[in-house]
């Protein structure tokens, strides 16, 4: 009987190879790692948000059990900045120490080394320093001006100067013409809140030198291998063969893991010295102010509108706050603009930005990357822009969206968009959540919102002209098969997914597949896991690899069966003549050949059954107008909320939420339901509660879980109402599209929105909480106005209450850019 | 220092211990046993939760000293812990002549109704919440078995998950609920 | 940390001396969830820390004569959410059950709660509202204080170096008439912004002899509300509900945080909070069943 091996595994909810270890609490974290003769690191970090600093280590270096100390002022000259990730420029401002000044709470001034973690702390009470405060800057549109102090004097930037560490800029169309030809211009000035990955596992690392070998080990909790060796080894000036990256388990990052840091550079130069095994994990506290945050935006936005509701133009200026120092700060404008200005194809764009440092915490990559920022003013405009129009919010979008059937299609903005359900989404959003009915038939604080976003698939960042990742596969003489990844999976079921990939092209069991630790000795180069991009760019080099590894069993089989190759097909572990699936060869008396039996092999057939492929997107760089497609392909969404104020204490509570998004092909639509509600949960905590509050000397009030509001269950409503409309990709070949932040983007204007229908209160800021919904409500009734701005419209506020007020960017219309 | 007992998953494990230890560390420096994570050290985020002398603890939260000859259960104890995979190798007909070296500890078939349904349900990504999430539900469904969806969230409100949103957790803690009610007292 | 010796006494008598022995800056300990949260960042460097968990009497329930309830200070909020209560006690279990979260609530103690005298923290309110008495121990020999004079103006609690708390007394069972209690938090298990408890006392002809409005998170000790609360004595409990409760609450909120003062959104929202809590508080008291 002919057995059909056709049932595939992508598209089927595989449970996750993954948990045994994660459930049973065998795997090993960080912090799990025990090596022979280990000592601890600690660094002594500033409490000042803006000073100069003296150091005197000398009576921590004769304390117990202490075996070094370091402070930044010996490594100069020895060990290399490294560098925030500028168009073309590596700006070496990165270094493992501050040298005499600190320009953020936190930042490393000195460390220690000892047998205990205990005599470490103990030593860092014995390092006596002298701060020489200056005056801090905390907010981004203060720190653009000409007399604010000044973090980095020292360093000249391509595009920026003082505080200004880079611009944007997008011309696009003549914004002009729109302006002029406008029937309706809605303008506001919104800004968006610094929020945390705060990953359950904190950062850390263990160093490891061997000076027998030369090697330098370091296991750390990263989500990128060859990033960190690369920028690490040219830090130390050591040979990248010599250094070596290991990824154990990761408790995931959502960006905030994804570039080289001090603690990693300070426990390799510590290991270096002392030859021994350096533990360094960090501290809650530690994390809060240096594992790199969301970087904080004012837009000063301007749409234009037709009468009809089409819109015809977007002019904007952008202040971004990406803290003491960043790695991937302006990045988040250029890409989180371009692609968040989906999925509205805008033919006239006019957008200036300043990108700025501030006495805060660190800039970082954080799920969404400048989509839910963006968004958040979007959005809402839109709906401010609907109701001046007279028409459904829905409805303006409606008009104004890339459709499916129009695609693919290039937008003025250069994103080539291959496919899309957009607007399926947004009527089947609508459709479940009753918008017709809820907005006809509105209830005393009650209302609805909605918010449109879509997302890049990985990127092509400006500052890296690349966007790849690799596999190798290679078939046991067993049958089974190992794959080597480049990018390191942080709770997005790669071994999951990959094996389903694996086993649907090599017709391998799919239990018979291991994906073998990230280790940087073993692993293909790539750039690792962010920006949503394992299953469609890691996916497809798999699929790649596989495919090519498919070909050379299939070889192998068809010279020893005496077949045509055309004549066999894979499946249940074996490579069989068509129609007859219960003969044929097992894959691993194929591996056994391919390197047992090599006289079995066809003639000039190179022996062993390996494949390797790298996939690198067909993504372009940024154009000097702005312009340009960073993404191979766009996933996206429809999110609908109906949420309830208490007129009594301001708390919101989210009666409904629905998701309807466009994930392309889902590999592992469980994987993807999971991605997505975690999405929404970082979106949830921008929303309504995460954020850094600084006092106004610089220290963060909020450097701890008792104080940082980070959902709790009973923060999150139901998520039952999430829905997959695919339109497959017909770039990636498999079809799939990232999921990974689709969940976030959009969530913070449904929000809004929601709440500007239910109260009428436009919120401006984020996040949105009880004590402002509160007070805004009772404001609102003092003063009689109808649609009440947050914080705009509040007594005692100090910002640019009108247009007239807005700053203008800073950047002149010169050619710097061209 | 001073010499403590403290019962690990039902072995005695002894220490001789700095008073400062905190049961976390024993847990995973003297018992080795590092399932058990530290996610804040500051009694918050839950990933530290244990069951000691019969009740859930913050194990970051409790000095090793107070569980002086306590018994403490980690999520080792929730099902047999497993050190390899045991799988069959090779699909060759023959194979069905020979057993596989049993490795030590059982399969995945022993696993705990709780952490069955986390795998059914992918109530997991990264893991690290994992452990303390069992743990605070295998306490709370041994006092309430029919709870409503809103007391499982309640359950769980001291155990912070940045990743799954929450929703497969409380869907896992359901259906463990369902099957330990089945399988009676 | 930094380095402490650790005791374990058996008895109350043994704890006394070892506080006194130990001199100033030793720790006691019940269960330790806020003892420990200092000591890791340091902000305490106790030499001595005594543990009061193995002295039985310390975690016990039990009724006196007169009925009322007496809890050792090293009681659990575990133990208080699982005790069978009657009458406004359960409202002890009940405010038990619904702060930090289930794990803390299994070693945190009301003692322990009393002690660290946190202005957010619920025990405080509950204590002051209910007129509980402080029964405190040292080698100097027991007193009792009332629990407004246990909580000092300036913050923390008016304990002497030597003084171990050892057992709270509350009212008997039917003392109120109703005893409402209620708070704001942003997260289920956050400290409260503002927590307010209502304790009410009636004559034999139902009419309001006490009412004890108290606010927790306002001040640096519970904040009473003398007046808004005297605006209740008199009136027939039944008829509750014909007061003007928004007033009473506005002169409430006015009462323990003036508006004048209230120059920070912090402070606008927890007037604001007060006055929506009281109100509730006040309709749930006059709610027959309240």
């Amino acid at each position: 009987m002919d057995v059909d091996y056709a049932n595939k595994l992508v598209g089927q909810s595989v449970p996750r190879t993954e948990d045994l270890a994660l459930l049973t609490g065998t795997a090993r974290y960080i912090d799990d790692i025990r090596m022979p003769g280990m000592i601890y690191a600690k660094v002594l970090r500033s409490t000042h948000a803006h000073a100069h600093f003296k150091l005197d280590v000398s009576r921590a270096r004769t304390m117990p059990g202490v075996l070094g100390v370091l402070t930044g002022a010996e490594l100069v000259g020895k060990v290399k900045p490294w560098g925030d990730l500028m168009q073309d420029l590596l700006v070496g401002d990165h270094f493992a120490f501050a040298i005499d000044k600190v320009c953020y709470e936190g930042q490393e001034i000195a460390a220690v080394v000892a047998e205990t973690k205990y005599q470490a702390m103990d030593a860092l009470e014995a390092i006596d320093i002298e701060y020489d405060p200056l005056p801090v800057v905390l907010d981004a549109d203060k720190a653009i001006l000409p007399d604010a102090p000044l973090l980095h004097p020292n360093f000249n930037y391509e595009f920026g100067e003082g505080n200004i560490f880079d611009r944007y800029r997008v011309r696009i169309g003549d914004i002009e013409q729109a302006e002029a030809e406008a029937d309706l211009v809605v303008r506001q000035r919104f800004s968006s809140n610094r929020q945390a990955g705060a990953a359950l596992d904190p950062h850390g690392c263990v160093a490891s030198y061997d000076s027998f070998s030369g090697m330098l080990t370091l296991y750390s909790s990263t989500q990128s291998l060859f990033m960190v060796r690369d920028v690490l080894a040219d830090s130390l000036q050591l040979a990248r063969n010599r250094v070596r990256v290991v990824a154990p388990e990761v408790g995931a990052g959502f960006g905030s893991k994804a570039q080289v840091f001090a603690h990693e550079v300070i426990a390799s130069i510590f290991s270096l010295q002392t030859g021994r095994p350096v533990h360094l994990v960090l501290s809650r506290a530690e994390v809060f102010r240096v594992g790199t945050a969301r970087n904080g935006q004012i837009r000063h936005v301007e749409m234009f509108f037709k009468r009809d509701g089409r819109l015809t133009g977007y002019r904007d200026y952008v202040i971004q706050n990406s803290g003491g120092s960043s790695y991937w700060g302006n990045q988040v404008v250029h890409i989180g603009t371009n692609v968040g200005m989906l999925p509205y194809p805008v033919p006239n764009i006019h957008i200036d930005g300043d990108i700025v440092h501030t006495n805060t915490a660190p800039g970082g990559a954080l799920r969404g990357f400048g989509i839910p920022q963006i968004n958040w003013a979007k959005e809402q405009l839109m709906d401010m822009a609907a109701s001046e129009l007279g028409l459904d919010p829905a409805h303006i979008r409606d008009i104004n969206i890339v459709r499916g059937d129009q695609c693919p299609l290039v937008t003025p903005f250069g994103q080539k968009v291959d496919t899309t359900s957009i607007d399926a989404c947004l009527a089947k959003a609508m459709e479940v959540i009753g918008w017709h009915d809820k907005r006809a038939n509105k209830r005393p604080y009650e209302g609805v919102g909605m918010s449109l976003g879509m997302k890049y698939t990985s990127c092509r960042h400006p500052s890296f002209d690349t966007d790849l990742s690799a596999i190798r596969l290679r078939l046991e003489t067993d049958g089974t098969v190992t794959i080597f990844s480049s990018d390191v999976n942080h709770g997005q079921g790669h071994a999951t997914f990959l094996a389903q990939i694996v086993s649907d092209v090599l017709g391998v069991g799919f239990e018979k597949i291991v994906l073998a630790p990230p280790d940087s000795s073993n692993a293909p180069f790539g750039l690792g896991t962010y920006a949503s991009r394992a299953a469609a760019v890691l996916g497809t080099a798999c699929r790649m690899a596989a495919e090519r590894l498919r070909e050379k069993i299939v070889a192998i089989a068809a010279h020893v069966l005496e077949v045509d190759a055309g004549d066999l097909e894979a499946g249940g572990d074996r490579i069989y003549v068509k129609g007859l699936s219960n003969t044929g060869l097992y894959l691993e008396n194929l591996a056994g050949y391919s390197v047992y039996r090599t006289h079995q092999l066809p003639p000039g057939f190179e022996p062993t059954l390996e494949a390797t492929a790298t996939y690198d997107t067909p993504t372009d760089r940024e154009a000097p107008d702005g312009s340009g497609n960073f993404s191979v392909t766009y996933a996206g969404g429809c999110h609908i909320a109906h949420v309830r104020v208490d007129p009594g204490t301001g708390h919101i509570t989210i009666l409904d939420y629905v998701m309807v998004h466009d994930t392309g092909t889902v590999i592992n639509p469980l994987i993807v339901e999971g991605q997505h509600q975690g999405g929404f949960l970082m979106g949830l905590g921008m929303a309504f509660g995460e954020d850094y509050v600084y006092d106004s000397e610089g220290h963060l009030l909020t450097a701890t879980f008792a104080e940082y509001k980070a959902p709790l269950a009973t923060d999150v409503p139901e998520l039952h109402h999430l829905f997959e409309i695919p339109a497959p990709s017909t770039t990636i070949p498999g079809g799939q599209k990232g999921a990974g932040e689709s969940g976030t983007g959009p969530v913070c204007a449904a929000l809004g929105n929601a709440v500007a229908h239910a109260t009428g209160v436009r919120f401006t800021a984020l996040p949105i909480t009880a004590d402002r919904m509160l007070l805004a409500l009772r404001e609102k009734e003092r003063s009689g106005l109808d649609i009440f701005r947050y914080p705009d419209d509040m007594p005692d506020y100090d910002g640019p209450r009108g247009y007239e007020d807005w700053p203008k960017p800073t950047g002149g219309e010169g050619d710097m850019f061209f | 220092m001073q010499t403590i007992t403290i019962h690990v998953n039902g072995k005695t494990v002894r220490g001789t211990i700095d008073e400062r230890m905190l049961l976390i560390e024993f847990i995973r420096d003297v018992a080795h046993l590092t399932g058990t994570h530290a996610g804040c050290w500051e009694a918050r985020c839950g990933a530290c939760a244990v069951e000691l002398d019969g009740k859930t603890v913050k194990s970051c939260n409790v000095l090793a000293m107070q569980a002086d000859g306590g018994s403490v259960f980690t999520v080792e104890s929730l099902s047999q812990q497993r050190l390899k995979p045991v799988e069959h190798v090779t699909t060759q007909s023959l194979a069905g002549v020979y057993t596989p070296l049993e490795a030590i500890g059982s399969s995945a078939a022993d696993l705990h109704p709780l952490q069955k349904a986390f795998h059914t349900c992918h109530a997991l990504q990264c893991g690290f919440c994992t452990p303390g999430m069992l743990m605070v539900l295998k306490g709370f469904l041994a006092e309430n078995p029919s709870p409503t969806r809103e007391e499982v969230r309640m359950a769980i409100a001291g155990n912070i998950c940045r990743c799954t949103g929450y929703q497969h957790i409380v869907d896992a803690a359901m259906m463990a609920a369902e099957t330990l009610r089945a399988a009676g007292p | 940390m930094t380095p402490f010796t650790y005791f374990q006494p058996a008895g109350l008598e043994e704890a006394f001396c070892l506080v006194a022995e130990h001199g100033p800056g030793t720790r006691l300990m019940a269960g330790g969830q806020s003892l420990l949260l200092a000591l890791k960042e340091r902000l305490a460097r106790p030499p001595a820390v005594v543990s009061l968990s193995r002295i039985p009497e310390l975690s016990a329930i039990s009724y006196a004569q007169d009925g009322s309830l007496e809890v050792g200070a090293a009681t659990t909020y575990l133990q208080l959410q699982s005790a069978v209560f009657t009458g406004w006690h359960r409202q002890i279990g009940a405010i038990a059950g619904n702060l930090a979260d289930r794990s803390v609530r299994s070693m945190g103690t009301i003692g322990g709660g009393a002690c660290q005298a946190d202005p957010r923290y619920d025990v405080p309110t509950l204590l002051v509202a209910s007129g509980a008495r402080m029964v405190i121990g040292s080698i100097d020999g027991m007193r009792s204080i009332e629990a407004a004079a246990f909580f000092s103006p300036a913050g923390g609690t008016t304990l002497g170096p030597r003084d171990i708390l050892c057992r709270i007394v509350f009212p008997p069972a039917g003392a109120f008439a109703s005893f409402g209690f209620d708070k704001f938090r942003f997260r289920v298990f956050d400290a409260a912004v503002v927590n307010a408890a209502l304790a009410v006392t009636t004559d034999g002809a139902g009419r309001i002899t006490i009412a004890r409005l108290v606010f927790g998170g306002i001040a640096a000790c519970p904040s009473v509300a003398d007046a808004a609360g005297a605006r209740l004595c008199g009136v027939q409990r039944s008829e509750m509900a014909s007061l003007p409760v928004a007033d009473i609450a506005a002169q409430a909120s006015e009462e323990v945080l003036p508006i004048a003062t209230a120059t920070t959104r912090h402070r606008q929202f927890q007037s604001e909070l007060i006055k929506t809590i009281t109100a509730g508080l006040l309709t749930q008291a006059g709610a027959p069943g309240g």
